[in-house]
C-alpha cells in the first residue's frame, strides 16, 4: 500500500543504498601532462625540474546527489528560471485588463464589493499573433506576448506576504517543507556539479526559509546570492581565498592529496574518504567557475545593453541566464516593490519598468541560443491586488490593498502553449471564477513540465511520502503545448 | 478499542444505506469474509475504498471494493465482475497480471497463486458479497493495531540471559561480546583485531569529549599497561566537563533547540540558553535518564524541584513558534516528546489514524489536551538572579535605561499624536467640506478613502461630522462663519469672504475666532489653515496653564476657554478621548514599528547579556486544564469526539486511566519515564549505542514503530535496556559498559570478504570510520591552534561574528532562520526537526569553508605559532610536532619526506596575485638597473590612516610619500589576473616641499615600461600598449630625487586590459584608487608553514577518527 514511487528514499535495509552510499565515487590518477585543472602548476614545477613525475586528481564520472537524473517520463524543460515578483503585482494593472472598473473609476464599488472602485491608470493593447491585452507597462515584454501563457484565475490561502511567499515557495504556509527548487534539484539532480544545483538571486539576500530543503537532503536547498554585491566573495560564502592565490592553492591541494593517500594506504578502498577527496577538486573548480559565472562582464557589450545589465533587474536577468546556459537546475529571481498601497499610477509603472526590458531580452536571448524550448521561465507573485483603492494606506494618491482570490501570472519556454490565456475573474477582477488555478496546481503544472506526475515525487519522512502538492495539485493542461 | 475516528464515518454512512443483496448462505458469507475481505483490505483500500483515500487521495479509476454496491458497479472501464464467470472478470484479469496495462495491485505487487485462486473461486461461485450497502467501512486502523500487537519493540523488556558461546581466544570481555560474537558465527564471520592504542585514545576521546586527545595524554595511555588502562581513560573522560558539551549537543539535536524563534520575525528567545546549559549540566552530573526525562516535561509539577531545573522545559518550549498558531506548535510539543523519547511518529495522527503505527487520532487528541492545557508564560520564569558583580549591575542599569527610553517614545508619541489633533483640525473641516461638494456621492467607502488619502483618522473624522453638522443646525460660537464660507465654491470665495465675514466683527462669535477672520482670507484652505492655528495655539497654552499650579482651574482667557472645553469637556462631540489618542497612536506604522524595534532590542538585550538573570523558557499548567476534541482531518472546526488526557494504547491498553493531574503533564512523564514503557529504555541505550558505533542497532533512531527496521541485535538492545534500568538509568555507566566491550574496541580496518557479506556493518565485525561532525571539527582545530575557550554556559555567542569567537560549538547561537552557512554546509542539525541522526553529506561547500574560511586560515596560522613550534628551528623536527598535535602519532617517512619537500620548494614557487577584485599590493622595493628589472619587493605591513607604512615611507589610496633613502622606492604592485592587451594612464604629481619625485613603471616580463620626473609639477604616466599575460606583474615605483626625507606625490594610474579575441567584451579597469585595501580587509600570502599547517587540518585523518 506504499506509494510506488521511483524517487522515494531507499528503504533503510542493510542492502539497501543508503544516502551516504551515493557519494561512491571513481577516483582517477591522472598523469599530469594531461591538460585540465592541474596545468596551471605543472608548467611551473615541471619548468623548475622539482616534482618531476607527481600525479593529481580528476573527478570524472562522480557520482553525487546532485549528478543529473532523468525526470519520470519525457520533459518538455529541464530548468527552470523563476522570476519571483515579491510583493504581490496588481493584476488589473498588468495581464488582466477590466474596463468595467475602469467606467467605475471612483464610484463605490457594487453592491458585494468594498470601497472605491481605482480603475487602471493604464491602459491596455492587443499586442501578437494572440492579439492578448498587455498592459502599456510592458511594451517590450508585450512584443513577446505569443510566447505567454497568462494565467488569470491564480488563487491563494492567506493574504499575508510572508505566508503566501511561502505558500508559493513550500506549497505550504506555516509548516516545513522543501521549496520548489529543493524538490526539482532532488529529482532531477543538476547539469554543473561545480554549482549549486538551485540559486536565488535579489538584490539584499532572500529570505532563506524560502529556499530550504526541509527534510530533503541538505545539498538540495536553495543558495542565495546577494546580488548587490559585485564581488564574488560576498556573492557565495568562503568562495575565495584572501590567504592564497589559486596557483598556491592548487599545490596545497596537491600536496593535500598526497598525504590523503599516504594515509589511506592501510586504510584499502573508503567511499567516504575518497568523496572527501573529490569534494576538495570540486570546490577548487567552483572557485573559478562562480568567478567567472558571475563576471558579466565577459558578455559582449551589445547583450549588456540588451539586458539594461547597468540597473539590477538587468544584471540579474543576466546571470540567471549564465547560470542556466552553464546547466545550473532552478534559478529563481527576486524582484520585489510590488506592494502598491498607494501611489501605484506611478510605482507599479516603474517597478514593471526595472524588469520589462531585462525579461524580454532574457525571453529573445534564450529563444536565440535554442533554450527557450527546455527552459521554462515562470513570473509572477504571491497573491493579487483589490480591483478597489486602499482606504488605510493612509497615502495622498491610490493603490491597491491585498487581495487572496485573484492574482495573474505567466509562463513561457519548455513545453508552454505560448499565446495562452487561461482562466478568467469576475469583471472587476476581484476573484478567480472560471477554471481556478490555486498554487498547488501550479506547482503541479511545473513538476509536469519537468517530466514528473507530483503525486510520485515524494520523498520518505517520518513514515510517510511527502510531496511537492501535498494532498491536491492538478496539472493546468491548457497552458502545456 | 476501534478507531472512533472510523466509527464516526460508518454511522454517517448508515443513513444513506441501501440494501439489495440476496440471502446468502453461511458459508458464502464465511468464504467472503475469510478469503475475499482480507484480500481487498491489505491489497486495494488504500486505493480503492473510502477509508484508504480519505486524507486526500483519490478513488483510483473510480472503482470502489469497499462496498457492495461500488464492487458491482465497477469503475470508469466498466464492470469489474462478471458473476459466476471468472475469464471475462476484468478485476480477475487484472490480478492475473496477464495485461501489461492491466495488473492490480500496481507495481510488482502481485497476489500469490492463492490469493488470485481464491478470488476466481469466489468469481465463480457469483461473487457473494454479504456486505450491506455503503456503511461498510473497515477498520484499516484495527488490522494494523493487530499486526503491532507482535512488532517487537512494543514487547516487555525480560530480564537478559546473554547467549552462552565458546570463547576461543579471550575475545570476550563483556556480555556485550557474546551478543555480537553470537550474531557473527552465523554468519561465520570473526572480530577484528582490536584497534592500537592511539586510535583507541582517540576514538574514545572524540567519542567522549569531542576533542582529541593531548600528545602528553596519549603518551601516558600508551605507557600504562595495566589492564585497567583503559578503564581510567574512560573515567577521566566522563569526568571532565567537556564531555556534557559534547553529548548534551546530541540531545539539543532531538530537541530541535534553537535560540530563536523561527516564524517571520525570528525574535530570539530570552533564557534559551538556560536550557543548552540545563542538558549540559545534566549530562556531565550523570542525572539519571528517568528524571532527566521527567524535569522536561514536567519540572514544574514535580514537589519541592529546584527552580533551576525549570530551564528543562525548554525541551517543550524552544520548538518554531509558527507564527502563533496554536495547532502547529502544539504538534511541534507533540512530536518532540514522542520522536525524542519513544521514537514514535505520533503526528501522523494529527489528521488520521497512523497508516502504520498503532497510534489513532484519539491517541493524538489526548496529548493534544495535554498541552492544550499547559501554557508558555510570556516572560518565562526567573530561576536564577544575576550576582551581583558588575555585569549584573550594569545590566540592569541598562536594562531600566532602554525601557524607560521605549516609555519615553511612548509617551511622547502619544503627545505628538495629541498636537497633531490640534493642529490637524482645519484639515478635517475641509475634508468633510470637500466630501460634501464631491460629486461622487457620500457613502462610507468614498468618505474612508478620501480620509484615507488625506492621512486623516476616521474616528476623529467622524467627530468632526457630526460637530459640523451640528454647527449648521444651532448657530456656533466658533464655526458659524465656518459654517456661512465652506459652501462657496473656491472660484467665487476670495471675492465674496470678506463682506460676508464683515457682520462677524463684534457679532455673537468667540473673540479670538474673530481674530484671526481678518484679514479676510482668500481660499477656504487658508481658513482651515487659521482654525488648525487656533486650536494649536489653545492647545499650548493649555500645556502651559495645566503644567501650573491649578490645572483644573480652566484657561484664564475666556475666549480660549471655550474653545478649550470644545475638545476636553467629556460630553463634547470633539473630545480629545485618551480612547481617540490610542485609535491613532495604535493605527500609526511608523510608531507601531519603532516600539517594534524598540521593544525586540529590549528582548536580544535580555536574551544575550552575561550579566542578566538567569531565565528560562517555561511551561505551567492553566488552570482550567481540559480535553480536547478529536479535530477531525486536523481541522479545528470539524470536531470529532472527546479525547481523554491519557497515555497510548498501545502501550497501557484500553482501560488506561485518565490524567487528573492538572494539564497531565506529570502523568505524561511518568508513563513515560517508566520501567514498564519497553520504548523508553530501549530507545536511549539504542541512540548511546549509535553514538559510539556510527549506527545504532536500530537503524532508524526515530523510529521503532511497525514500519522500521527491525533491530540488527535485538537481544543485545534489550540487555543494554535492561542493564541501563538497573544501572539506576546512568547514561555514564551506559557508556563504560559499551565501551569496555571487545566490539567496541576493535580496528576500523576494512575487510573486503566481509564488507561482501555484511557491507554495512551491521553485525559489528569492525568499528565503524567515523567523520567528525561541525562541532567537533571546528572544535579541534581551536584546540590544537591552542585557542579553544573552555568558558562554560551563558548566552550564545555568533559562530560567525569577526573576530571568530573561540568558545565551543555548542555555545553558539542557533539562529532558526539564518544558521551560518557553515553550520549548514556541514550537515548540522535543522533545529525546525527532531534529528535522531544527521546527515553525513560530502560537498565542495565543506571544502571550500576549510580552503578559504578566515576562522580555518586563522588556526592555521596559529599553530605555527605555538610557543612550542617556533621555538624549533630543525624542519624535521617541527613536522614531527605537527603530527603529534593534530594526529597524536609520528609521521611516516614519506610523510616527512613530502612535508618537507613542500616547506622547503613553495616559498620559491611563483606565487601569483590571490583571486580578487583588487590585484593591488604595497610595499617597498628597489629597482635593478643592471637586469632591468625589480630587485626586491617588501610589502609594507603596517596599515594606519588610510595608509600602508613603512617608516616615513607610505602608500594612501591616491598617493605616498617616498623613503628616506635614495636608492628604495615605495612600489604600489599589481598583478595581471587574465591575458589580455593592456595600457596604462594616469598623473604624476609631486606635492611635496623636496626636490621632486621620480616615477618608474616597470613589467616583470618587459622590464620598464616608462620614466617620469615630478618637480613641483604633474606630468602623464601614460604607458603604450603591451601585452599581458596571467601572472605579470606591474610595478609602479616612486622614489625621492633628493630629498632627505623623502617627498609627497599623488599618483593613482589605472590599467585598461582589453581582450583582443573578443574586442565586443568590456575593456577591464583596474583602478589603483578603487583597488585600494588595507586594514582588515587587505589580503596576504601565508607563509609555507602556514600553508602547510592548514593542509594537514584539511586531511581525511583529522576529520576521520577510526
Amino acid at each position: 500500500m506504499k506509494s510506488d514511487s521511483m524517487f522515494r528514499t531507499p528503504p533503510a535495509s542493510p542492502h539497501a543504498p543508503r544516502l551516504q552510499d551515493y557519494f561512491v565515487t571513481r577516483r582517477q590518477f591522472l598523469n599530469r601532462c594531461g591538460a585540465g585543472f592541474g596545468a596551471l602548476s605543472i608548467g611551473a614545477l615541471g619548468a623548475m625540474g622539482l616534482l618531476p613525475g607527481l600525479e593529481t586528481f580528476a573527478a570524472e564520472g562522480a557520482k553525487t546527489p546532485l549528478s543529473p537524473k532523468p525526470p519520470q517520463f519525457k520533459a518538455k524543460a529541464k530548468r527552470v528560471l523563476h522570476i519571483f515578483a515579491a510583493g504581490a503585482p496588481s493584476q488589473v494593472d498588468t495581464w488582466d485588463p477590466k474596463p468595467k472598473l475602469k467606467a467605475l473609476d471612483n464610484q463605490p464599488m457594487p453592491s458585494g464589493g468594498n470601497g472605491v472602485a481605482f480603475g487602471s491608470p493604464y491602459s491596455f493593447q492587443k499586442m501578437g499573433q494572440s492579439g492578448i491585452e498587455v498592459s502599456e507597462v510592458f511594451p517590450q515584454l508585450g512584443a513577446h506576448i505569443d510566447k505567454l501563457a497568462v494565467i488569470r484565475s491564480m488563487f491563494t490561502e492567506i493574504p499575508d506576504h510572508d505566508i503566501a511567499t511561502l505558500m508559493m515557495n513550500t506549497g505550504d504556509t506555516r509548516l516545513i517543507k522543501p521549496s520548489v527548487g529543493s524538490w526539482v534539484t532532488y529529482g532531477l539532480g543538476s547539469e554543473n556539479q561545480n554549482m549549486p544545483g538551485f540559486i536565488a538571486l535579489g538584490p539584499g539576500g532572500v529570505p532563506a526559509r524560502n529556499l530550504r530543503s526541509a527534510f530533503l537532503p541538505g545539498i538540495y536547498q536553495g543558495t542565495a546570492v546577494d546580488t548587490q554585491y559585485t564581488q564574488i566573495d560576498k556573492l557565495i560564502e568562503n568562495i575565495k581565498s584572501n590567504y592564497a592565490s589559486q596557483l598556491e592553492q592548487r599545490r596545497q591541494l596537491d600536496l593535500l592529496h598526497q598525504l590523503n593517500e599516504a594515509h589511506s594506504q592501510n586504510l584499502r578502498k573508503d567511499a567516504q574518504l575518497e568523496a572527501r577527496l573529490e569534494a576538495f577538486e570540486l570546490a577548487y573548480q567552483m572557485q573559478m567557475e562562480a568567478t567567472d559565472l558571475f563576471n558579466i562582464n565577459k558578455e559582449p557589450e551589445a547583450v549588456r545593453q540588451a539586458y539594461a545589465a547597468n540597473t539590477p533587474q538587468g544584471r540579474q536577468m543576466l546571470i540567471a541566464r549564465r547560470l542556466l546556459e552553464r546547466g545550473v537546475r532552478f534559478v529563481q529571481v527576486w524582484h520585489g516593490g510590488w506592494d502598491n498601497h498607494g501611489n501605484l499610477a506611478v510605482d507599479l509603472k516603474n517597478r514593471a519598468g526595472e524588469i520589462d526590458q531585462p525579461v524580454a531580452a532574457l525571453l529573445a536571448d534564450l529563444e536565440q541560443r535554442g533554450m527557450l524550448d527546455d527552459t521554462l521561465v515562470i513570473w509572477g507573485g504571491e497573491f493579487g491586488r483589490s480591483p478597489s483603492a486602499d482606504a488605510n494606506a493612509m497615502a495622498a494618491r491610490p493603490g491597491r490593498n491585498h487581495n487572496r482570490d485573484a492574482f495573474s501570472i505567466w509562463m513561457a519556454g519548455g513545453g508552454i502553449k505560448g499565446g495562452t490565456v487561461y482562466g478568467e475573474t469576475d469583471e472587476f477582477g476581484a476573484r478567480a471564477v472560471t477554471n481556478r488555478v490555486d498554487v498547488h496546481d501550479l506547482h503541479a503544472t511545473i513538476l509536469h513540465l519537468l517530466g514528473f506526475d507530483h503525486e510520485k515525487l515524494t520523498y520518505r519522512y517520518n513514515g510517510r511520502d511527502f510531496r511537492l502538492t501535498n494532498v491536491s495539485g492538478n496539472v493546468v493542461k491548457a497552458v502545456v503545448a | 478499542m476501534k478507531s472512533i475516528l472510523f466509527r464516526f464515518t460508518a454511522l454517517l454512512f448508515l443513513a444513506a444505506s441501501i440494501n439489495s443483496r440476496a440471502a446468502l448462505t453461511p458459508e458464502e458469507t464465511q468464504f467472503f469474509e475469510k478469503k475475499i475481505q482480507p484480500i481487498f483490505v491489505n491489497n486495494c483500500f488504500k486505493c480503492h475504498s473510502e477509508a484508504g483515500t480519505k486524507d486526500g487521495g483519490k478513488i483510483k479509476g473510480g472503482l470502489r471494493l469497499d462496498t457492495r454496491e461500488g464492487l458491482f458497479k465497477g469503475g470508469d472501464s466498466g464492470p469489474v465482475i462478471s458473476p459466476g464467470k471468472p475469464e471475462a472478470s476484468l478485476l480477475i484479469k487484472a490480478v492475473r497480471y496477464v495485461d501489461n496495462d492491466l495488473k492490480m495491485p500496481p507495481s510488482d505487487k502481485k497476489l500469490s497463486d492463492a490469493q488470485i485462486a481464491d478470488l476466481e473461486k469466489w468469481v465463480k461461485m457469483g461473487a457473494p458479497d454479504p456486505r450491506s450497502g455503503p456503511a461498510t467501512v473497515i477498520d484499516l486502523y484495527a488490522i494494523e493495531k493487530a499486526k503491532a500487537t507482535n512488532h517487537w519493540a512494543f514487547q516487555k523488556i525480560a530480564p537478559p540471559q546473554p547467549p552462552s558461546v565458546a570463547d576461543t581466544n579471550g575475545w570476550v570481555q563483556s556480555p556485550i561480546d557474546k551478543y555480537i560474537l553470537t550474531e557473527l558465527r552465523k554468519q561465520n564471520l570473526a572480530p577484528s583485531k582490536k584497534a592500537d592504542k592511539v586510535s583507541l585514545i582517540r576514538r574514545a576521546t572524540f567519542d567522549l569529549i569531542g576533542l582529541p586527545p593531548t600528545p602528553k595524554e596519549v603518551d601516558d595511555f600508551v605507557a600504562d599497561t595495566s589492564p585497567e588502562a583503559f578503564s581510567k581513560l574512560i573515567d577521566r573522560l566522563l569526568d571532565s566537563p567537556r564531555y556534557g558539551e559534547r553529548w548534551g549537543r546530541y540531545w539539543l539535536d532531538l530537541a530541535r533547540y534553537a535560540d530563536t524563534k523561527g516564524s517571520i520575525r525570528d525574535e530570539s528567545f530570552v533564557g534559551s540558553y538556560t536550557y543548552r546549559d540545563y542538558v549540559i549540566r545534566a549530562f556531565n552530573e550523570d542525572l539519571p535518564y528517568d528524571k532527566f526525562l521527567m524535569q522536561q516535561i514536567a519540572a514544574d509539577k514535580i514537589p519541592g524541584e529546584d527552580k533551576r531545573n525549570f530551564a528543562a522545559l525548554g525541551f517543550l518550549t524552544l520548538g518554531n513558534t509558527f507564527n502563533n498558531n496554536n495547532d502547529d506548535i502544539i504538534a511541534d510539543r507533540i512530536d518532540v516528546v514522542s520522536k525524542t523519547t519513544l521514537a514514535l511518529t505520533m503526528t501522523c495522527a494529527r489528521c488520521h489514524d497512523h497508516k502504520f503505527d498503532p497510534i489513532p487520532t484519539m491517541d493524538y487528541y489526548s496529548w493534544y489536551g495535554i498541552f492544550n492545557s499547559s501554557y508558555m508564560p510570556e516572560d518565562g520564569m526567573i530561576i536564577e538572579e544575576g550576582s551581583t558583580n558588575s555585569e549584573a549591575q550594569a545590566f540592569s542599569a541598562q536594562l531600566r535605561e532602554k525601557k524607560k527610553a521605549l516609555e519615553d517614545f511612548k509617551k511622547g508619541a502619544r503627545a505628538q499624536v495629541k498636537k497633531k489633533l490640534f493642529a490637524s483640525g482645519g484639515d478635517y473641516m475641509l475634508a468633510i467640506r470637500d466630501l460634501e461638494h464631491s460629486t461622487n456621492g457620500n457613502n462610507g467607502a468614498i468618505r474612508n478613502n478620501l480620509f484615507g488619502s488625506r492621512g486623516l483618522n476616521n474616528r476623529w473624522a467622524d467627530a468632526w461630522t457630526a460637530e459640523l453638522k451640528k454647527a449648521r443646525s444651532e448657530p456656533s460660537r466658533i464655526f458659524a462663519p465656518w459654517i456661512e464660507l465652506a459652501d462657496f465654491r473656491d472660484s467665487e470665495f476670495a471675492a465674496r469672504a470678506p463682506s460676508v465675514l464683515a457682520k462677524y466683527r463684534g457679532g455673537n462669535v468667540n473673540p479670538q475666532v474673530t481674530r484671526m477672520l481678518f484679514p479676510a482670507p482668500t481660499s477656504v484652505k487658508q481658513l482651515a489653515a487659521r482654525y488648525s492655528r487656533l486650536f494649536s495655539e489653545m492647545e499650548a497654552r493649555w500645556e502651559q496653564a495645566a503644567a501650573g499650579a491649578n490645572p483644573n482651574a480652566g484657561l484664564a482667557d475666556a475666549s480660549f476657554e471655550e474653545i478649550r472645553q470644545l475638545f476636553y469637556k467629556p460630553s463634547s462631540k470633539l473630545h480629545v478621548s485618551d480612547g481617540l489618542i490610542d485609535d491613532i497612536y495604535n493605527r500609526d506604522n511608523r510608531i507601531r514599528n519603532r516600539v517594534r524595534d524598540m521593544d525586540r532590542a529590549i528582548t536580544e538585550f535580555e536574551a544575550s547579556h552575561p550579566g542578566a538573570p538567569r531565565r528560562a523558557v517555561v511551561m505551567l499548567d492553566k488552570k482550567d486544564p481540559r480535553d480536547s476534541h478529536v479535530h477531525i482531518r486536523g481541522s479545528a472546526s470539524d470536531s470529532g469526539p472527546i479525547a481523554p488526557r491519557r497515555f497510548l494504547e498501545v502501550l497501557s491498553g484500553d482501560n488506561r486511566p485518565v490524567f487528573k493531574n492538572g494539564s497531565g503533564r506529570y502523568e505524561l512523564a511518568q508513563a513515560i519515564a517508566s520501567r514498564s514503557n519497553p520504548l523508553t529504555p530501549r530507545v536511549m541505550v539504542n541512540r548511546i549505542w549509535q553514538e559510539h558505533f556510527g549506527e545504532g542497532i536500530v537503524r532508524t533512531p526515530n523510529d521503532f514503530g511497525v514500519h522500521s527496521e527491525k533491530p540488527s541485535h535485538p537481544a543485545l538492545l534489550d540487555y543494554l535496556a535492561w542493564t541501563f534500568m538497573e544501572d539506576g538509568w546512568s547514561v555514564k555507566k551506559m557508556h563504560k559498559r559499551i565501551m569496555l566491550s571487545s566490539a567496541y574496541q576493535q580496528s576500523a580496518d576494512d575487510n573486503p570478504r566481509y564488507a561482501q557479506i555484511d557491507p554495512g556493518n551491521q553485525l559489528v565485525w569492525r568499528m565503524n570510520r567515523r567523520r567528525l561532525d561541525f562541532e567537533a571539527l571546528r572544535d579541534t582545530v581551536l584546540y590544537i591552534g591552542g585557542k579553544l575557550d573552555t568558558t562554560m554556559g551563558g548566552p550564545p555567542v555568533k559562530l560567525d561574528a569577526v573576530p571568530y569567537p573561540e568558545r565551543r560549538s555548542v555555545y553558539g547561537l542557533v539562529d532558526r532562520t539564518k544558521l551560518p552557512g557553515m553550520l549548514r554546509a556541514f550537515d548540522f542539525a535543522n533545529p525546525d526537526l527532531c534529528t535522531g541522526k544527521r546527515d553525513v553529506t560530502t560537498v565542495p561547500q565543506q571544502a571550500l569553508f576549510l580552503m578559504n574560511s578566515p576562522l580555518i586560515v586563522e588556526q592555521a596560522v596559529n599553530l605555527v605559532k605555538r610557543p612550542d613550534f617556533t621555538a624549533m628551528t630543525n624542519p624535521e623536527d617541527r613536522v614531527r610536532l605537527l603530527y603529534r598535535l593534530i594526529y597524536q602519532r609520528a609521521p611516516t617517512d614519506t610523510e616527512i619526506r613530502l612535508s618537507l619537500k613542500y616547506v622547503d620548494i613553495e616559498p620559491r614557487l611563483p606565487k601569483s596575485a590571490i583571486l580578487g577584485d583588487t590585484p593591488w599590493e604595497f610595499g617597498i622595493g628597489q629597482f635593478d638597473t643592471a637586469a632591468k628589472r625589480i630587485r626586491s619587493f617588501a610589502p609594507m605591513d603596517l596599515f594606519t590612516n588610510n595608509m600602508w607604512k613603512a617608516g616615513v615611507a607610505s602608500l594612501s589610496a591616491t598617493g605616498g610619500h617616498t623613503p628616506s633613502v635614495a636608492q628604495s622606492a615605495v612600489v604600489r604592485r599589481w598583478t595581471a589576473t587574465a591575458d589580455g592587451r593592456a595600457t596604462i594612464e594616469g598623473n604624476l604629481q609631486h606635492t611635496g616641499t623636496g626636490l621632486g619625485v621620480q616615477g618608474l613603471i616597470v613589467s616583470s616580463r618587459g622590464g620598464p615600461l616608462g620614466s617620469w620626473a615630478a618637480n613641483h609639477n604633474t606630468v602623464p604616466t601614460a604607458a603604450p600598449a603591451f601585452d599581458i599575460q596571467e601572472g605579470d606583474i606591474i610595478d609602479f615605483m616612486v622614489f625621492s630625487r633628493g630629498g632627505a626625507a623623502g617627498d609627497d606625490f599623488t599618483w593613482s594610474p589605472v590599467i585598461i586590459v582589453t581582450d583582443p579575441d573578443d574586442p565586443s567584451t568590456a575593456p577591464q579597469r583596474f583602478d589603483a584608487n578603487a583597488g585600494f585595501v588595507g586594514g582588515a580587509t587587505s589580503r596576504y600570502h601565508l607563509n609555507a608553514w602556514q600553508k602547510y599547517a592548514q593542509v594537514l587540518l584539511q586531511t581525511n585523518e583529522l576529520i576521520f577518527v577510526n
